[in-house]
């Protein structure tokens, strides 16, 4: 796999903050990179240095392999907070005016308005649009000249529940049909959740880890709520047959984390030694939780 | 560069307020004392080659269109759509000075013509000195273009780029000329400010002062431009 954007050790300081803190990110040809993080946790900043929009004090950004954004950068759309666009002008001429500064087709603007669903905006001024249309005219600017990476942050922002699913498909057939590689930040986690194929999770400046969707579904580990009677007595009888460590219980429920494959036997086990059990089901951890597990709240 | 040239150029010939702006000043400069011309015979005939100067020597007009110009990137948050596709800070001063220097051509081709339209009737003779003058505003105006762009492109607000520019070439031009009366000096400091060059052309412009004139717009550009590339090199684009 080719790498298209690898940032190594980003230190950003903003007066006495040290708002990035050694952040690496590696990101592959192909990929949908979910850039997750709380409010102020440096996803913003982070993609303003990979752009050049701001300056590192430290740390080095990569793109395309080796390459630079002065060397690709016609290449790599993007879409940093509130969209950048001439708001005396329609959309159409927001479109046409980028398209000659990144060498693309000019006349190609009509077919990304609809794209984007704006075909409809004809002669409306950008100033007198609504949030959600600047948000997708922004999304048209990022893709103009058919950039073969696209850093987008928090492109639903503003977006209603229809607008939302448009993006998030468009996202899906850029990445299948074109192979263009994403980089998405977002805290709305269960929308991105969708289409992401990679997770980077940052904390105050800290990147926490980068793992696989996949891999992460698996950490995600089942556990086993139980509805007994007698907790403590259901307590001693499973340690018996799951570690110790993995027990826990509240009241009337105890919660097996992993060992979901112990099901039946702790359930005879139980019964054998006089525990009632009222209920017991397997369930995951969603995205959320393992994220704010993650995070340590 | 001819990309973002295009786009700049683009920019400032499609705003209202260059357009208003040139019209403003063809009013003051050119058709009110064409219509004064008129009605009050004066005694002393103004040359053509000064009414040329006069009528787009408006440095009020060209630091508003100017302005308006430079600023609306930062204010719509267009600057970082280029930063973001690779074009740099430089490249992106450069662009707008180029896009600015041309929107001041058109400007003062648009005065000259307008002038020659209403004022040719007076007579063509047009003297080497004439000529003197008029490239002297020339280089003047070619180097005060920069001074107003690097500002304006520094403040980043329109309100702050038009003020911190009318007082470059205002309230520099009082101060330095206090300063002759105050020092009982025999040069007038305020013809080598930057926006004052053509008051070293004397009454009879010869070629030395031109060429004067020349190498200290020059001087002041390049050091202009020294010092914004550095002021810039690493500034945040929002
Ligand atoms: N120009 C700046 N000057 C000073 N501090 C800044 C600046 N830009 C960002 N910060 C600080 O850096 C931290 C990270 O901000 P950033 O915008 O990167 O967060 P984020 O992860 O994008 O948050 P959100 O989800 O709210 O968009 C914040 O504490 C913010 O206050
Ligand atoms: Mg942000």
């Amino acid at each position: 796999m080719a790498d298209m954007l690898v940032a190594r050790d980003i230190v950003k300081i903003y007066g006495k903050r040290t708002v990035l803190k050694k952040v690496n990110m590696n990101i592959q040809k192909g990929d949908i990179y979910g850039f997750i993080g709380k409010n102020g946790a440096g996803k913003t900043t982070f993609m303003r240095v990979i752009l050049s929009l701001t300056y590192p004090q430290s740390g080095d950004v990569k793109l395309f392999g080796d390459k630079t954004l002065q060397e690709v950068g016609l290449k790599v759309g993007s879409l940093i907070e509130a969209p950048g666009i001439y708001k005396n002008l329609t959309g159409e001429e927001n479109l046409r005016r980028f398209s000659i500064l990144y060498g693309a087709d000019p006349d190609k603007a009509p077919e990304l308005l609809k794209l984007v669903g704006l075909n409809n905006t004809g002669k409306k001024k950008v100033k007198d649009y609504s949030l959600g249309m600047r948000q997708r005219l922004g999304i048209a600017i990022a893709l103009i000249g058919d950039p073969e990476l696209l850093l987008l942050d928090e492109p639903i922002n503003g977006l209603d529940p229809e607008g939302i699913k448009e993006i998030r498909d468009l996202i899906l057939k850029l990445n299948e049909e074109k192979g263009i590689t994403f980089l998405i930040s977002s805290h709305l986690l269960d929308e991105l959740g969708k289409v992401v194929t990679k997770y980077g999770i940052i904390n105050d400046g800290e990147m926490l880890e980068e793992i696989d969707a996949e891999e992460l579904r698996e950490k995600c580990k089942q556990k086993l709520t139980i509805e007994v009677d007698d907790l403590a007595k259901a307590m001693s009888i499973a340690a018996k047959i799951v570690k110790e460590e993995n027990l826990s219980g509240n009241k009337h429920i105890m919660t097996v984390e992993g060992e979901v494959s112990k099901a039946a036997e702790l359930n005879t086990a139980l019964v054998k030694g006089g525990v009632a059990v009222k209920a017991i089901y397997p369930n995951s951890d969603t995205l959320e939780e393992y994220f704010m597990k993650r995070i340590g709240e | 560069m001819s990309r973002l040239l295009k786009v700049y150029l683009r920019n400032i010939f499609k705003q209202k307020g260059y357009y208003v702006c040139t019209g403003i000043s063809l009013l003051i400069g050119v058709i009110i004392p064409f219509i004064i011309s008129l009605f009050i015979k004066s005694t002393d005939t103004i040359t053509l080659a000064s009414r040329i100067v006069d009528s787009f020597k408006v440095d009020i007009i060209i630091v508003i269109f100017v302005t308006l110009f430079v600023c609306s990137d930062f204010t719509d948050g267009t600057a970082k759509n280029f930063i973001a596709r690779g074009y740099s800070r430089r490249q992106i001063l450069y662009g707008k000075y180029l896009a600015s220097l041309i929107a001041v051509g058109v400007y003062f081709l648009g005065c000259l013509a307008f002038t020659l339209a209403f004022f040719a009737k007076d007579g063509l003779n047009f003297t080497i000195s004439d000529l003197y003058m008029i490239l002297a505003a020339i280089a003047t105006a070619v180097a005060s273009t920069g001074l107003y762009v690097i500002v304006a492109n520094t403040a980043e607000k329109v309100s702050t780029g038009i003020a911190v520019n009318i007082i470059m070439f205002s309230f520099f031009s009082l101060l330095l000329e206090g300063l002759t009366t105050l020092l009982k000096l025999n040069i007038n400091l305020s013809n080598y400010w930057i926006t004052g060059l053509t008051g070293l052309m004397g009454e009879k412009a010869v070629l030395v002062d031109l060429f004067k004139v020349i190498g200290i717009a020059a001087v002041y550009l390049v050091l202009l431009f020294e010092i914004s590339n550095f002021i810039i090199k690493k500034k945040e684009v929002k």
